[in-house]
């Protein structure tokens, strides 16, 4: 069946979705609530009752908020079980609706990667599928089109955006459960599956720039889904942010990348006359440009991938963003739009690694590189688990750029991409599920869970020991290319290992942070397997942790297959490249991945990494006070847990040089702007005041003015006709 | 200039219409100025038997010097103000009005010899040899006002009723005392 | 020789004397009888434009006879609406010098 061309379909099952909810499911359930809290009115346990009240209620149960830990998030995902009360039936049809709508929506890409793997089209293979959709508007030879061009590239985005957002969709009935917002999650989600499918559908830089609008604005809104949640009460020290704020931080730092991205669209745009991704990352077309204004441009489009990417130093919002509900951390900031910036840099590759002068890949190399180790420390130190995991997550999303800047072709960064969109995902929902049955996302306050939630803990062991890199599993495979071609790369560029020293310490720290999260959280002293299992006894908190229902539990098992042997498709740099490199059959892809001496010194870091989180948080031989005993660590330690002091420096800038410019405009307005509206409406003022003695109410003085004007007219005629000759 | 009939009394309705007309404006007494615009109203339909419109002759004798007159002394009855020793006088800023009238009357006479419907009128004079001699006008006119059938103004003439109609109500509700 | 043209300059005599009636009288009467006096000049313009242009080589052209008669209609309406204005406002304010009816004055 031709799935290719049908590819729209795909964007516009979430779409349908969202639309039934938007204008069938919800306005049903809002009737039905207001017939419901009309017959019981008074009954705070009634399905519609407002959300403030769920609030306060679990502000006021002592087992909680007399630990000083709740939070906005757990009083909403944690706390629903005493008082949320069960999802409304026609909020829950609509949630029916949109998971329907994505499992077809699956289906569909997954249909579409299979006739890519299958066909023995060239034309397909080579220049993908255009799916013209409309004429925007035509100005002059320039054609502004909204079209879709399904590549292999886009294939393969497709599967990871329609089976992650499927998966989250279904969890989220789960974990949203009796939310007063439930159908407003639902409909923002749809939104967001709908606007990122826009992005990596997208045959030029308008559609793609709609759909990486569409999921920053899809971003706000589900980051800041409970905008009217309390703000964290004091005492706390995991440093929750304000739902709305951090909404609007994530909005606005990532539109300073787009800025500069907006900038290097245009100047791309001006130096060829095109927006086709098709007709730019030709040779014909690029090989006419300037290469100094092509480098320029690349760099300045890699900054809205810094922005959207969270790379530094732009990463600031997503851990922030860690506000919103725990199913989009999954679905948005690990798994699909952080990797938009991915997918740009991957889509304008040959641009990139062709065309545009070697600083533009270096650029993008070294941010990466850099924000991985960066990110990768600051994770050492934190409690929050989504914290953990929203550091990690910009740590492998550096590995991924390092990837594209160091690979010969796009595929490694992709392939990264691919297999991080799992396990991350399955993280997150992980953690999602831990919140879920404590109510606080505290770590301090977990432990030996694998007793209680065992299926989360497996799955999480999975995703953990994939993400740092452990053999066999698919970041092994994802990641480890990614450090031993950094070498390589070093090798060609006169010696210099910098990349490779990033990535390879940073595989060190991720393989420590991931499993000291997981120690902490499901793992621990007295546990079986040497404590990889955790104990009751383990555990610190004080909440009763309840098992996650099959909604919840069915994505995480599901995830972990990808999770695991995703990496086994050994010839994907084959497919991404349409079979410019040579397809790798499985055996040979498995023994040279071991046969390198570069994956054996990685192998040894991650274990190593994996054998310092056990000594110290698994069997806890090792405190942690060896390392933060002395001043030097005692430094590091502050300065980690102040996140190098990103923020703070972040709100000093703010608060000096743009409330400083923000003064002076001010001033520009009240003085400037004002003296002239002001001024001018006392120029007219004082006309009417001098006009107004003219309105005598002297009825013959109009009529001589009437017929003085008609005098003045005749005379003028006669000096146009008689003395000028008009 | 041949001094013909019709010339000599062209010149003399325009002299009696100028004359009353001045009358009209310049006179202090406002009765002397109505019974002077009855005698402007006549010499007007004077004027209008020369042009050989016959029909408007009469309508003028029988509304404006008429029916107009007769109301406009009935207004001035009813406004007589006894304390003031000149009922028509003139404001303060006559000179203004002078000046602009003066000027625009020269602007038009000059225009009047300067237009192209000026040349037009050298080889149309307009017949007045023909006094009296045709008067087809007028069922002419009643055609064009009311006929059914061929190109006419009946439409306006219908509103023109309504109007007159309306300036009757309007009259009587304005001039009844309350 | 009687021609169109002093017809014509008849009606700019006639409506310049009416109009420095109405734009320099201050009895309210008085200036409806000069706007009566322009009102007649332009008819004898009109009537004179219609003659003018009717005979054999321009076919009968009644229109200006039309607009005066029309002009006729709307004077009389005009005069009589404007009389008793002139009467209703005397009734109430004893007066009908123009100059001390100013309730349009600013």
């Amino acid at each position: 069946m031709d799935f290719v061309s049908y590819a729209w379909v795909i964007p516009a099952l979430p779409l349908a979705a969202m639309i039934l909810i938007f204008f069938g499911t919800r306005p049903l359930e809002m009737l039905a609530r207001r017939r419901a809290s009309g017959e019981t009115a008074g009954a705070g346990h009634s399905a519609g009752h407002d959300h403030d009240a769920s609030a306060t209620d679990a502000h006021a149960s002592p087992a909680v908020s007399a630990q000083g830990e709740d939070t906005h998030g757990a009083s909403h995902s944690g706390g629903h079980s005493e008082n949320g009360g069960a999802t409304p039936f026609w909020a829950m049809a609509g949630s029916v609706i949109g998971v329907v709508a994505m499992v077809l929506a699956f289906f569909v890409a997954v249909g579409v990667l299979v006739e890519f793997l299958t066909t023995k089209d060239n034309n397909l293979i080579q220049h993908g599928q255009y799916i013209f959709l409309f004429d925007w508007f035509r100005f002059g030879n320039l054609d502004y089109t909204i079209a879709f061009r399904v590549d292999q590239l886009t294939a393969v985005m497709l599967v990871v955006v329609t089976g992650v957002s499927m998966l989250v969709h279904l969890y989220s009935i789960g974990y949203m459960e009796g939310d007063p917002g439930y159908s407003r999650f639902f409909i923002e989600l749809a939104l967001f599956t709908v606007a990122m499918l826009i992005l990596v559908l997208g045959a030029n830089f308008l559609v793609l720039f709609i759909g990486w609008e569409l999921v920053g604005l899809s971003s706000y809104l589900l980051v800041g889904f409970w905008f009217d949640a309390a703000p964290e009460p004091p005492g706390s020290d995991l440093d929750l942010p304000y739902p709305p704020a951090a909404a609007l931080k994530a909005f606005l730092t990532t539109r300073l990348g787009d800025f500069g991205f907006m900038i290097g669209i245009l100047i791309l745009f001006f130096s060829t006359g095109t927006f086709d991704f098709g007709a730019l990352n030709s040779a014909a077309t690029y090989t006419h440009v300037n290469q100094v204004a092509l480098t320029a441009a690349m760099i300045l489009v890699f900054c809205g991938a810094v922005g959207k990417s969270a790379q530094f130093p732009l990463h600031v919002w997503l851990p922030d963003a860690m506000a919103g509900p725990t199913p989009v951390s999954a679905l948005i900031h690990a798994a699909t739009m952080v990797a938009a910036g991915v997918y740009l840099v991957a889509r304008l590759f040959p641009l990139y690694h062709f065309a545009a002068g070697p600083q533009s890949l270096e650029v993008v190399g070294y941010v990466g590189g850099f924000t991985a180790l960066f990110a990768a420390t600051i994770a050492l130190v934190q409690n929050d688990i989504k914290k953990v995991l929203a550091y990690s997550t910009i740590s492998q999303l550096g590995y991924m750029f390092v990837g594209l800047a160091v690979g010969p072709n796009n595929a490694l960064g992709i392939f990264h991409l691919f297999t991080h969109a799992f396990f991350k995902a399955l993280l997150f929902l992980g953690s999602g599920a831990v919140i879920h049955a404590l109510g606080t996302q505290d770590m301090r306050k977990m432990g030996g869970l694998a007793r209680y939630i065992p299926i989360t803990a497996a799955t999480f062991l999975v995703a953990t020991l994939s993400i740092s890199g452990f053999p066999f599993f698919a970041g092994f495979f994802s990641k480890d290319p990614i450090i031993g071609q950094a070498f390589d790369y070093g090798t060609t560029h006169g010696g210099n290992y910098t990349l490779y020293g990033l990535t390879i310490v940073t595989a060190f720290l991720t393989a420590f942070y991931m499993f000291r999260a997981y120690f902490l959280t499901f793992g621990g002293r007295y546990g079986q397997i040497a404590g990889f299992w955790g104990a009751e006894r383990a555990y610190r908190g004080e909440a009763h942790p309840h098992p996650p229902s099959w909604v919840m539990w069915l994505p995480l098992v599901i995830l972990a297959f990808p999770a695991a042997l995703a990496g086994y498709w050994s010839s994907f740099a084959n497919f991404l490249t349409k079979g410019a490199t040579p397809a790798v059959n499985i055996s040979d892809y498995i023994n040279s991945a071991f046969s390198d001496k570069l994956t054996l010194i990685g192998i040894v870091v991650a274990l190593a990494g994996i054998a310092l989180a056990w000594l110290m948080y698994g069997v806890q031989a090792l405190p942690a006070k060896v390392f933060t005993g002395n001043p030097i660590g005692k430094g590091i330690h502050a300065l980690l847990m102040h996140k190098y002091y990103m923020d703070d420096l972040y709100r000093l800038i703010i608060k000096y040089v743009v409330l400083g410019l923000a003064h002076l405009t001010v001033l520009f307005d009240r003085y400037i702007i004002d003296g002239i509206v002001n001024g001018s409406g006392m120029a007219v003022r004082g006309l009417g005041a001098a006009t107004r003695r003219t309105e005598s109410g002297n009825t013959q003085g109009y009529g001589a003015a009437i017929f003085g004007g008609a005098l003045i007219i005749l005379l003028l005629l006669f000096f146009a006709v008689g003395v000028l000759k008009l | 200039m041949s001094l013909d009939i019709p010339t000599i009394a062209f010149y003399l309705i325009a002299i009696v219409l100028v004359g009353s007309a001045l009358a009209v404006v310049l006179l202090r007494n406002i009765v002397h100025s109505a019974l002077f615009l009855a005698v402007m109203f006549g010499a007007a339909a004077g004027a209008y038997v020369l042009l050989n419109a016959e029909f408007i002759a009469i309508v003028q004798v029988l509304i404006y010097a008429g029916a107009v007159t007769i109301l406009v002394l009935f207004a001035i009855m009813l406004t007589r103000n006894a304390q003031s020793q000149s009922s028509n006088p003139f404001a303060k800023q006559w000179w203004l009005a002078l000046i602009i009238c003066v000027l625009l009357g020269f602007g038009l006479v000059y225009a009047v010899g300067n237009s192209a419907m000026a040349v037009a009128s050298a080889f149309a004079p307009v017949h007045l040899a023909t006094l009296g001699a045709d008067s087809g006008t007028v069922t002419r006119l009643g055609q064009l006002l009311y006929s059914p059938f061929v190109y006419s103004y009946v439409l306006p003439f219908e509103i023109a009723s309504v109007v007159l109609l309306v300036a009757i109500i309007g009259a009587i509700v304005i001039g009844r005392e309350d | 020789m009687v021609t169109l043209n002093s017809f014509l300059v008849l009606g700019a005599i006639l409506f310049c004397i009416g109009l420095f009636g109405a734009l320099s009288k201050r009895n309210a009467v008085a200036i409806l009888m000069s706007i009566e006096i322009m009102l007649n000049a332009v008819n004898i313009t009109l009537v004179g434009y219609s003659s003018a242009f009717m005979g054999h080589t321009h076919g009968e052209r009644l229109t200006g006879q039309i607009f005066a008669i029309f002009i006729i209609t709307v004077a009389a309406a005009e005069a009589a609406v404007a009389l008793a204005m002139i009467i209703a406002i005397y009734r109430r304010r004893s007066t009908i010098d123009i100059g001390e009816i100013n309730l349009m004055r600013w």
